[in-house]
């Protein structure tokens, strides 16, 4: 569980072009995504590396990155790969 | 306005609407690694930009010149529609945009009088935005072990009413172009 969770706080760190040092749990994700296409990007990118599917209700709530990371790792059961 | 004030309008909306298209399906040709997806959603994404290309050189023909639009439909679409949160979401909206462009394109096609170089233009790029909607749609066919039959329906059917609601709000002035072209163009050839 801690290996998946490194590995999507990696992922996102990698989407957002910042090291992982600069991409704090507590980080807004309105600090990484700032139009809605670029949304749409990171939906797609979390998609394909972790086989979660976001809903248009459940993204936007996300609001750290933090959330996220909890998102997907709960949605693939606690063991994304 | 005169007649040729208005196809000048119009042609350059068109021009304008496949340029944001072209852009749209780039940034998602960058975003998609699945590879039955990519391949034909980066043939999409060249099909865009060439029709841009094919309704630039059609106004050259015309000796016209493309006008400033200020916004596409796409461009209003992801805030009105609901920003797509998945794979499936994407293709469910591009489906419902491409139906709408193939409508538009059929109606113009209709108009009586239309010169032979809208006409060729229009055909070719219909021949496109068919194998658009029969790709998108087969991919999302392809799709209902993953997200259910029921979550794909029920999200085309969102999508088409938000279409139309975008359509109502933001495409008055294109409908308004079209009406008043048709009816000029009926009188010069009428
Ligand atoms: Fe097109
Ligand atoms: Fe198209």
């Amino acid at each position: 569980m801690a290996d998946s969770s490194t590995e999507i706080h990696e992922a996102v760190a990698l989407f957002a072009n910042r090291q992982l040092a600069d991409c704090p749990l507590d980080l807004p994700i309105s600090d990484i995504i700032t139009d809605s296409f670029q949304y749409v990007e990171f939906a797609l990118d979390m998609e394909d590396r972790f086989q979660v599917t976001f809903s248009d209700t459940d993204l936007p709530s996300l609001k750290t990155v933090g959330d996220v990371i909890s998102y997907i790792v709960a949605a693939s059961g606690g063991t994304a790969a | 306005m005169s007649h040729d004030d208005h196809e000048q309008w119009l042609l350059s909306y068109y021009r304008h609407s496949e340029i944001a298209g072209s852009l749209f399906f780039g940034r998602l040709a960058r975003s998609i690694r699945k590879p039955e997806i990519q391949h034909d959603l980066t043939r999409h994404y060249a099909d865009e930009a060439q029709h841009a290309w094919l309704w630039t050189d059609c106004m050259r023909e015309l000796e016209t010149a493309p006008l400033r639009i200020g916004s596409a439909y796409q461009d209003q679409y992801l805030e009105a529609a609901g920003i797509p949160s998945n794979l499936m979401e994407v293709l469910a909206i591009t489906l419902t945009f491409e139906k709408r462009v193939i409508r538009q394109y059929a109606e113009h096609r209709l108009i009586p009088g239309t010169s032979p170089a809208i006409l060729t233009t229009i055909s070719r790029i219909m021949e496109d935005e068919r194998w658009h909607i029969e790709w998108v749609s087969r991919a999302l066919k392809n799709m209902h072990p993953q997200y259910g039959e029921t979550y794909i329906q029920d999200t085309l059917e969102r999508y088409r009413h938000a279409d139309e609601e975008v359509y109502a709000k933001t495409m008055q002035e294109y409908a308004e172009q079209l009406h008043q072209f048709a009816e000029l163009q009926e009188k010069h050839h009428g």
